[in-house]
């Protein structure tokens, strides 16, 4: 039962903020898949990259000469980038948000102009449409933003240390 | 194995997408207890009688002169005071747009039956290349109702001089709004109405 009044709620709620709220609802949700593939990532396929790179380096008998030294690198690297991809994107997707809603505020904004143009500033109750249409996008794509600002910072973080860790764990022997 | 990741990810992701929205649609909603949420203290505004009577003040009506004759009424210049973004041309266009219903209604199909009535004509935009060269002319637009009343389809029919109108015309008319047609209680198409748009230019002075 709490579904599908849940359910009826949101879609009045979409049909209510127009087509540019659909658009934000879409990117959340985009969003949200790479954000939760990345806590994926590193609860599961980061632990393995981890000890194979560690296997590949222990696997070696030269841990000193310059060889050794980008052989280093290049698999620190590599666990680097699998733990950054698609972060960027994230990121641009946190920033596009409120700007997606802008563009709701400017075209509900236009539709109530319309309305005006057509039945005259007495029909408020016309206007009404155009507003819900101006304002709803707005919140959405700031409610989208934050909610996803605060995980993005937090893969950001996880990524940056986890990096640094492996590339203490790959010990250099000085001679 | 990132190929198993994405399709788990995506259905999470709606999940919390819509309770996103869900929340937010929370956060705008009002709920129903506006009207006795006031119900512990009210203001009563009361009407204090006050007893001074205020000052009667006496005036006397100015006398003068009777003017042997009234002045002439001042002439009004309407033109002028419609286009007041038109500035100080020489030539302002005074647009009139009028509808004619072109096919006879058919009154006689019972009570709830009404035909397409106009509620609002929106005035055509003068070209204004054409208003610089002192172009008239008219345009003869055919146009369908749809049920909501908005116009779905216009189209020239026939115009003088051919095209300069045409644009314009067509815009105006697509902008109207009316009354649809009812039948049988239910609003329906009207197909085949056509209107003369006039486009004029006003001789100022």
């Amino acid at each position: 039962m709490f579904e599908f009044e849940a359910y009826g709620a949101v879609r009045d709620f979409i049909e209510l903020g127009g087509n540019v709220l659909l658009v934000i609802a879409f990117v959340t949700a985009v969003m949200w898949t790479l954000i939760i593939e990345r806590f994926w990532y590193f609860r599961t396929g980061h632990k393995e990259e981890t000890h194979r790179v560690q296997r590949a380096w222990d696997s070696r008998d030269d841990h000193s000469s310059w060889n050794a030294h980008q052989i280093r690198r290049m698999l620190i690297s590599e666990v680097q980038q699998k733990l950054e991809r698609g972060l960027n994107l994230i990121k641009t997707i946190v920033a596009v948000c409120p700007m997606f809603g802008l563009l709701g505020t400017v075209t509900g904004m236009i539709e109530v102009f319309d309305v005006m143009a057509i039945a005259g500033s007495g029909n408020a109750r016309g206007m009404a449409g155009g507003v819900s249409k101006a304002t709803l996008p707005t919140m959405a794509g700031m409610v989208a933003a934050l909610s996803g600002m605060l995980f993005s910072i937090q893969l950001d973080r996880f990524a940056r240390d986890e990096s640094q860790r492996v590339s203490d764990q790959l010990e250099i022997v000085h001679e | 194995m990132t190929a198993a990741r994405f399709p788990v990810a995506i259905g999470l992701a709606m999940v919390i997408t819509f309770f996103l929205f869900w929340g937010m649609q929370a956060l705008v909603t009002v709920t129903g207890e506006l009207g006795d949420a006031s119900g512990g203290s009210s203001i009563e505004f009361v009407r204090v009688k006050r007893d001074t009577t205020p000052e009667a003040k006496k005036r006397e009506p100015p006398k003068r002169e009777k003017p042997e004759q009234p002045p002439p009424p001042p002439q009004m210049n309407l033109a002028q005071n419609m286009n007041p973004s038109e500035g100080v041309g020489e030539i302002v266009p005074v647009v009139d747009t009028s509808v004619e219903l072109a096919s006879a209604t058919s009154l006689g199909a019972g009570g709830a039956d009404q035909d397409a009535v106009p509620l609002v004509r929106v005035e055509p935009q003068y070209p204004p290349r054409a208003e610089q060269r002192g172009i008239t002319g008219w345009v003869e637009v055919g146009y369908t109702i749809a049920a909501s009343g908005s116009v779905k389809e216009a189209w020239v029919i026939r115009s003088s001089p051919p095209s300069i109108f045409d644009r314009a015309a067509v815009t105006a008319v697509k902008k109207w709004r009316f009354n649809p047609r009812i039948e049988d209680g239910k609003p329906v198409e009207r197909p085949g109405m056509a209107t003369r748009v006039v486009f004029e230019l006003g001789k100022k002075r």
